[in-house]
């Protein structure tokens, strides 16, 4: 019997939900042309053991604060859950003891899905040392 | 099209760690055979011209070529050398620090596919060890992901033509590619 957990997309969390993603500086780069901040695809990859990429529920935290109180000079990148079921994620609650807003984004990361989760994603608080 | 930049040597020397808490690093160095990579001869001796060294946690990795400098030759080393010694979650989940080896072939892979007035790519670590190198201009998107396995994969994308790859490496093509981001 396999222990990998089974991800199921919780409906329950609506498509205008804002979920947070925290964000080193070195994915997070000013985009003169675009004059935005730009967010590298690779912000949206799985972690090494093949878990899901980690995000936070906005409206279940309060306030961006919050999530990098405990991680100086990180900073946020937002896209709504909408935005990511249409980039081939589904979103699935992972409370935490350090985070109950704690939810994973699962899916196929292809190429695609990853540069169409970073066109979706707003800096909402830029991370120190961003070029 | 061939970068006006000539690389002679590309040397590796790999000393003990001074840090006894330090995971040791030396088999990322070892096991690479960066000679290999850029098909020179390391009995060749450097003739007059340019170097550039990264230095690694646990060794250095020098570079040195002859000709003119490519102008992105000094950002992209910058980069590398923050990015070499990232440490184990880095990215504040479970990143595991960029490998030498992604270094070794990144480095081989620009100067295999870049012209000398090339853009400076964006270059950022990958959570499994590896570097992706971007470029991005207003509909064009072009990625070169290079893997811990040094495996390298492109990724581009054209919203005004409807052009899309995503596949190996193939140098020639990437070196196509590459022209749109030309300064």
């Amino acid at each position: 019997m396999s222990n990998e957990p089974e991800y199921v997309d919780d409906q329950s969390i609506g498509d205008d939900e804002d979920l947070w993603r925290r964000l080193p500086a070195y994915w997070v780069k000013y985009d003169y042309e675009l004059q935005t901040n730009r967010v590298s695809s690779q912000a949206f990859q799985n972690s090494p053991d093949g878990t899901p990429t980690s995000v936070s529920i906005s409206s279940e935290l309060n306030g961006p604060e919050e999530l990098i109180e405990e991680h100086p000079g990180y900073g946020i990148g937002s896209l709504t859950a909408g935005h990511s079921r249409s980039c081939g994620q589904g979103i699935y609650r992972n409370p935490r003891p350090e985070n109950p807003a704690h939810a994973y984004m699962f899916g196929a990361k292809t190429k695609g899905n990853m540069r169409c989760l970073a066109r979706g994603c707003e800096i909402i608080v830029v991370p120190s040392g961003s070029p | 099209m061939s970068t006006q930049a000539v690389i002679d040597r590309l040397t590796l020397s790999v000393g003990a760690s001074t840090d006894p808490e330090r995971e040791p690093v030396q088999s990322d160095v070892s096991n690479v055979a960066p000679i290999q990579i850029l098909g020179l001869d390391s009995s060749t001796p450097a003739r007059e011209g340019w170097g550039q060294e990264l230095v690694l946690r646990n060794g250095s990795l020098v570079l040195s070529g002859s000709g003119q400098r490519p102008s992105w030759a000094q950002p992209a080393f910058s980069k590398r050398q923050e990015l070499v010694n990232l440490e184990p979650g880095w990215d504040s989940h479970d990143a595991v620090p960029v490998r030498a080896d992604s270094v070794l072939a990144a480095v081989s892979t620009l100067f295999e596919t870049m012209a000398s007035d090339t853009e400076t790519p964006w270059i950022v670590p990958t959570v499994h060890g590896g570097i992706q190198m971007e470029w991005h201009k207003s509909q064009v998107d072009l990625e070169i992901e290079i893997k811990p396995d040094r495996t390298v994969s492109v990724f581009y994308v054209n919203e005004q033509d409807g052009r899309q790859l995503d596949k190996p490496l193939d140098t020639a093509q990437v070196r196509s590619l590459l022209e749109e981001f030309r300064k």
